[in-house]
């Protein structure tokens, strides 16, 4: 039996410590090489110095140990549901546990556990409702009971099914890809029921502030949404993006723009960096047998964000506009209460898989591919090994030449063909569709082909098709046009859907989502950088004297320049060196 | 039986709202199929 609290007994910090102390390096210096806080080894330090040595079970005490009806076996798996985010996982450590009694009373418990480790080596802790406790570090949770939210409470029980986590994900990104749909709000937002009138670059900056905080946040924030779990940092979610909704909206009723930038733009630029980086990093330890597919279900549901969003802003303006309002602030107040109920669903939905946990009938392959790690890395060795800025290149150009297409389409389809406005707002329509499909598709397929052979992909298919972009307006084939942009994009949201399983072959499990987290700033500096740069190069082709059908062409050019960028990067990427892995730890 | 009700109302929950903004977006799309004539002559 495996408990759902597992902890790093004393005898593992007694043999960090040894270690440490044969290292011949400093505190700092071994903490980075744990990838642990400086301030643990302090800890660890202290609680060697409070406690006799403890020796790993002898075969004669492991056999006398096996023979009481008192001890178990227990797996001490020091993972990130620990109150300690920082000790590295691993599925290897072996110990003994003192079962307790369910009904004894917490104080005769923690009492216990404050002298159970010294008088008897070899033993982890005590086994006690169900829930493995070590002294002296655990003795604090015994008086502090599991909540709703907390990690622990959302493992999963025996028999859930794994198919249900998935659509947890995708209400939340559902929810939170409300952001692409927000150019809807911005027409109505400039014409002022009262005071004076907006302008669109003002409100413009709505949307750029909440795609930085969406960055900055999830860098920030990663360690803690690791530790946490999912629900919490759901629930978190849910709450900065539905309150961003609701004191926008009391921003358009007072006609107040700072509370729109605060509400919007930080508070839910917060709940966007939050909801986007948990429920991934769930999801990939759900499918370890098909991790792209996973998280190409949850990024789809981002992709999917923007076709419900914008449509349902309008829907809901119409409904409420009168000669008194423009129904931006109650669209806003009605958003809000949906995507609070669907995004609270997900989090009562969402579970995290127990330690040991794998699909039935699955076992990893053997067949090791050096792409593919079985060790860890965590995430503040990880952002300084070259393969983490490599990513961050590969998913700026990614995003860079993506937005390149997406940002103008409807213009760019209008001038290129003379087509009419409607035709052109349909191209862009289309655009979204395959740009969700293809978040799941192509990441699916890097289940099979692998992260770096689909990037390629990506890349030189994308490059190349950006090049004949122009010739299909020389011949005026509009559906070769279609076609060509159609593939494009669904790279474009495949390389968006397939950079956190690419994390996970190069970095691990452990700490996936912080690393993507600190990954997705090149998403925000593509997003503020990538559109006004391809507006500039079409406008200055245009006042050089180009005629506007042939104005883009620059653009579709420096697009393929971006995107060969990013296939060197991906190029230059290699297996991270076994110096940054985190060590093995075994007990006994 | 109730653990697969619940799979699909959790399926259900984000199928239909993504089937809705999805057929919108083949909506809005129609014209660039059906719309034949160029606005703006080249």
């Amino acid at each position: 039996m495996v408990p759902s609290r597992k902890r790093r007994g004393l005898a593992e910090i007694q043999l960090r410590i040894a270690e440490f102390k044969s290292s011949g390096l400093s505190k700092a210096e071994f903490a980075a090489r744990l990838g642990v806080h400086p301030l643990s080894m302090e800890r660890w330090l202290r609680i060697t110095q409070q406690t006799q040595p403890t020796q790993p079970p002898q075969p004669a005490q492991s056999i006398a140990f096996q023979n009481s009806p008192a001890f178990v076996p227990v797996i001490c798996t020091p993972s990130a549901s620990a109150s300690s985010a920082d000790w590295p996982e691993s599925v290897a450590p072996s110990g003994w546990a003192l079962r307790l009694p369910p009904g004894l009373d917490p104080s005769t418990v923690r009492s216990i556990l404050d002298v159970l480790p010294a008088k008897r080596p070899g033993i982890e802790g005590i086994l006690w409702n169900g829930n493995l406790h070590e002294s002296p570090l655990e003795a604090h949770c015994l008086n502090n009971p599991v909540r709703f939210i907390d990690r622990n409470a959302t493992v999963a029980e025996a028999g859930f099914s794994r198919w249900m986590v998935p659509p947890a994900a995708i209400a939340v990104h559902m929810c939170i890809g409300q952001i692409y749909g927000f150019s809807v709000f911005s027409k109505p937002l400039t014409q002022a029921v009262k005071g004076q009138a907006w302008t669109i670059p003002q409100v413009g900056w709505i949307y750029s502030i909440a795609l930085v905080l969406l960055g900055l946040s999830a860098a920030i924030a990663g360690k803690w949404v690791e530790r946490s779990g999912p629900r919490k940092t759901m629930l978190a979610s849910a709450a900065c993006f539905c309150g961003g909704l609701v004191i926008s909206a009391l921003g358009v009723r007072w006609h107040q723009l700072s509370l729109l930038y605060l509400g919007y733009g930080v508070l839910g630029g917060v709940g966007l960096g939050l909801g986007y980086i948990a429920p991934v990093s769930t999801l990939m330890k759900w499918f370890p047998d098909r991790p792209g597919m996973a998280t190409g279900m949850a990024i789809m549901g981002f992709g999917g964000g923007a076709l419900i969003g914008a449509p349902l802003g309008v829907l809901l303006m119409e409904s409420f506009k009168s000669t008194t309002t423009n129904g931006v602030a109650e669209a806003f107040l009605c958003m809000a209460g949906v995507y609070g109920v669907c995004m609270a669903v997900g989090a009562w939905i969402v579970r995290v898989p127990p330690e040991d946990w794998k699909p039935v009938g699955w076992t990893p392959s053997v067949k090791t591919s050096a792409m593919i790690t079985t060790s860890q890395v965590s995430v503040d060795i990880a952002w300084k090994t070259p393969q983490f800025w490599l990513l961050w290149i590969v998913l700026c150009m990614n995003v860079s030449a993506g937005i390149g297409i997406l940002g103008q389409a409807s213009l760019m389809c209008q001038e290129m063909f003379g087509v009419s406005a409607l035709i052109g707002g349909g191209f862009a329509g289309l655009l979204s569709l395959f740009n969700m499909g293809g978040r799941f598709l192509w990441s699916s397929v890097s289940d099979f082909t692998g992260r770096k052979q689909v990037y390629c992909i990506y890349f030189l298919l994308g490059a190349l098709l950006y090049c004949l972009v122009p010739l299909s307006q020389r011949t005026g084939n509009r559906m070769l046009f279609l076609a060509l942009t159609a593939v494009i994009i669904s790279m474009y949201g495949g390389g968006f859907a397939t950079i956190p399983a690419y994390l996970r072959d190069l970095f691990g499990t452990y700490q996936v989502g912080a690393i993507h987290g600190r990954l997705i700033t090149s998403w925000s500096m593509a997003a503020l950088v990538g559109p006004p740069l391809v507006n500039y190069l079409s406008e200055s082709r245009k006042k050089a004297g180009v005629p506007a059908a042939e104005a883009y062409n620059s653009t579709l050019y420096l697009m393929a320049g971006l995107l060969l960028l990013g296939l060197i990067a991906n190029l230059c990427v290699r297996p991270v060196q076994a110096r940054h892995h985190l060590p093995p730890r075994r007990l006994g | 039986m109730m653990k697969r009700l619940k799979l699909a109302f959790a399926w259900l929950l984000v199928a239909i709202p993504l089937t809705w903004g999805a057929l919108q977006s083949v909506k809005k799309s129609m014209p660039l199929f059906t719309e034949r004539t160029a606005v703006r002559g080249q």
